[in-house]
């Protein structure tokens, strides 16, 4: 039956009128995927994090829901890792932007057009190795005992084994590495979209160099460092994989926090709590940005303005 | 149909992709997904079903053995070489998950309800008796264990399973310390002088042992307080000890330092015998490192072979435990992972073939009056607690 019907429409004159799948059905697999694997194990997440641990082998329990695990996280001891992991994401991501604009700027403006494509590929080789393979590797770097503890010793850099294994300094070092391409990517394409002739009208009005990166380029590659920004920040900020391979004790993130209540030991309601917070930290750190940064375009806007209008042609 | 198929690009020859409308391709996709989830739902099925049929006497565990034999095991615990010969001799794939800790290991065998897929676990000792309270593991049949006879009587029939009905000794050991003799100047003899250490001379520079009951026991154990205790007050001293004042000092909460030790990572660390021991076998200069047993009390600790509930694979799970126990197999290992396997005869012959830091395998009787196996309690979410809060404030 079926069959016959598909047939029949399917082998139907061009008279009869088409039936559609309504448009938003192209995005089905995408919202079942998102509702499945991000809407609904947030909102577990959520839930779990008004439960409690019933006994020391059971992890979760929400017969009785409280803020309890709130007030928990908030305790001083995971109130500093809380703060360093914020300073580590903020310094990290700071660290980042400042890399990777000359590089990018220089991708795209500076490299002849036929090296530009290497050199990016060349930019994305690190990603065809695995993130916790790639942070392996800093760890061996790093070692007191391992190369470049030796070769700092041998140039005399060093009169003691290379000590930053396991120190905050570590991790800062691995979140950038890690976490630059991805400031690249955004700060490239937005650079490489930049009509030249832009930059030589700047210049043939009198600007500078400075004046012109000031009042042309930079603002034309804001949606690329913003985009930049959030890619590094969001996941920078929840990383537990470099602060768990190279921060040892002293370099410990949230993220890894977190990880430990869930894994180790077996608390999922202060873990979900501690990962609530987490999230409520990023979108806090993301809305205090982006409204100090319209603050600063509105004031550098209306100083503009007075001077364009205030002058007597 | 052509005007159907129109911009639609398709990996199919012309013909057969005019066969291929949008919604046989629909229809198809639903088939699949319906299909795909009454599988899963059958092996869901099927699991649960195989669960309730193991454990018990008779013959179980005798059957031919199955292709596949799955470990829920501690980090580097046994000779690659013993997998690999127990994989040609039996025809069956070993695959090996790890765990941590033995809460870790517990929560997530709870949390699966005898669908982990796991077959045998190596808990510690004292924590059978709530692993068999939450019926998280089956009977093993020890006739399916000839070599069971191989074990030592003094590690069988243990207070935490008497009988051996749950578990069979893989091998136990205790806790102390190692340290490096030219970052350390001062002798450590006992828990308060690791502890001074720690706070001086090895600051930032000391690991400790990463479980809830390892990290507590060294205060516990320093001011002669039992490490069983649930008395508030010891509780709430221990609390403010390690998360005040030994935790800034802490480098690194590490189970397994050995080796990082003697590649300049730590100048002291807490550590169990076998793994220390590793540590001196794999540097050129032993020598320079001091191994001392932990004074005046410390741990004593027996993992034990164990058959997950539910296990799909229990006549292999039998056949490696037997294999285990068989006195060459079991040397094999030891000289692997250097802990005392607890089979008779195995120190002797360690000994014959000149093993090396067998003191650090082999505890005199002495040495073991000074052990105490502890126990789980009440007080086992609070240390778990210390230990959480210990790590925060490391990172502070």
């Amino acid at each position: 039956m079926a069959e016959a019907a598909t047939g029949a429409r399917v082998g139907g004159g061009p008279g009869r009128p088409r039936r559609r799948l309504p448009r938003f059905s192209l995005a089905i697999p995408a919202w079942l995927l998102f509702i499945l694997f991000f809407a609904i194990p947030v909102l577990l997440i959520v839930w779990y994090s008004f439960g409690y641990k019933p006994d020391i082998f059971r992890t979760i329990s929400t017969d009785q829901l409280s803020f309890d695990r709130y007030a928990e996280s908030f305790s001083s001891t995971f109130r500093s890792v809380f703060t360093g992991t914020l300073q580590i994401s903020i310094i990290g991501t700071t660290l980042c932007l400042l890399i990777a604009f000359p590089f990018a700027y220089w991708l795209a403006v500076k490299v002849p057009s036929r090296w530009r494509g290497l050199l990016l590929g060349l930019t994305i080789v690190p990603f065809w190795t695995n993130f916790l393979v790639r942070t392996i590797g800093w760890l061996i770097l790093l070692q007191p005992n391992g190369p470049l503890s030796g070769i700092l010793q041998d140039v005399g850099l060093l009169a003691h084994p290379l000590d930053v294994l396991d120190t905050r300094a570590a991790v800062q070092l691995g979140v950038v590495y890690n976490y630059l391409p991805l400031m690249i990517f955004p700060l490239f394409v937005a650079l490489d979209r930049l009509d030249p002739a832009l930059r030589e009208a700047s210049k043939d009005l009198g600007a500078n160099r400075w004046r012109t990166f000031r009042q042309v380029t930079l603002p034309l590659a804001m949606p690329g460092v913003i985009a930049g920004l959030l890619l590094v920040f969001i996941p920078l900020t929840g990383d537990y994989i470099t602060a768990t391979v190279l921060g040892g004790a002293k370099g410990n993130m949230v993220g890894a926090l977190v990880a430990s209540q869930f894994n180790t030991a077996q608390n999922w309601a202060l873990g979900s709590a501690m990962a609530v917070i987490l999230i409520i930290m990023i979108l806090g750190t993301v809305a205090v940005f982006a409204l100090i940064g319209l603050g600063v375009r509105a004031l550098v806007r209306r100083s503009r303005r007075v001077e364009l209008v205030g002058q007597p042609v | 149909m052509t005007d159907e198929l129109e911009g639609v690009n398709i990996l199919a020859s012309r013909a057969a992709a005019q066969r291929i409308t949008r919604r046989h391709f629909l229809a198809g996709s639903a088939v699949a997904m319906f299909s795909s989830s009454v599988l899963l739902a059958a092996c869901g099925e099927d699991t649960q079903t195989g669960g309730g049929g193991g454990g018990g006497g008779g013959d179980v565990g005798t059957g031919e053995v199955e292709p596949q034999l799955n470990f829920f095991h501690w980090a580097e615990y046994d000779d690659p070489e013993v997998f690999k010969d127990f994989e040609k001799e039996f025809g069956t794939t070993t695959k090996i998950d790890i765990y941590a800790s033995n809460e870790e290991a517990i929560a997530k065998l709870e949390a699966s309800a005898g669908t982990s897929g796991y077959d045998l676990v190596i808990p510690t000792g004292v924590y059978i008796p709530q692993m068999v309270a939450l019926d998280l593991l089956e009977e093993i049949n020890l006739d399916a264990i000839p070599n069971f006879e191989n074990v030592d009587p003094l590690y069988r029939d243990q207070d935490w399973d008497p009988g051996n009905k749950h578990s069979v000794c893989k091998d136990w050991g205790s806790t102390g310390w190692i340290y490096d003799k030219t970052l350390v100047s001062s002798e450590i003899h006992d828990w308060n002088d690791f502890l001074a250490v720690a706070e001086g001379e090895a600051s930032g520079k000391t690991s400790v042992l990463d479980t809830p009951g390892n990290l507590t026991g060294i205060w516990f154990w320093a001011n002669n307080i039992d490490w069983t205790t649930t008395n508030e007050d010891d509780l709430n001293a221990c609390e403010d000890y390690i998360v005040n004042t030994l935790a800034p000092h802490v480098k690194a909460y590490d189970s397994y330092p050995g080796i990082a030790l003697t590649e300049g990572k730590y100048a002291l660390s807490h550590a169990w015998n076998g793994d220390a021991r590793q540590g001196l076998l794999s540097t050129d200069e032993p020598d320079r490192y001091v191994w001392g047993l932990g004074a005046p009390v410390t741990e004593l600790w027996m993992d034990n072979w164990c058959i997950v509930k539910g296990a799909q694979n229990v006549n292999a799970a039998h056949a490696w435990i037997n294999y285990i126990c068989d006195p060459q197999v079991s040397l094999k290992d030891l000289a692997y992972h250097g802990y005392n396997t607890g089979i008779t005869g195995v120190q002797e012959e360690a000994e014959a073939a000149g093993f090396e830091f067998l003191d650090m395998v082999f505890f005199d009787d002495a040495q073991v009056e000074t052990m105490d196996a502890g126990a789980v309690n009440e007080a086992q979410g609070r240390l778990v607690e210390i230990w959480n809060k210990a790590k925060a404030a490391s990172g502070a």
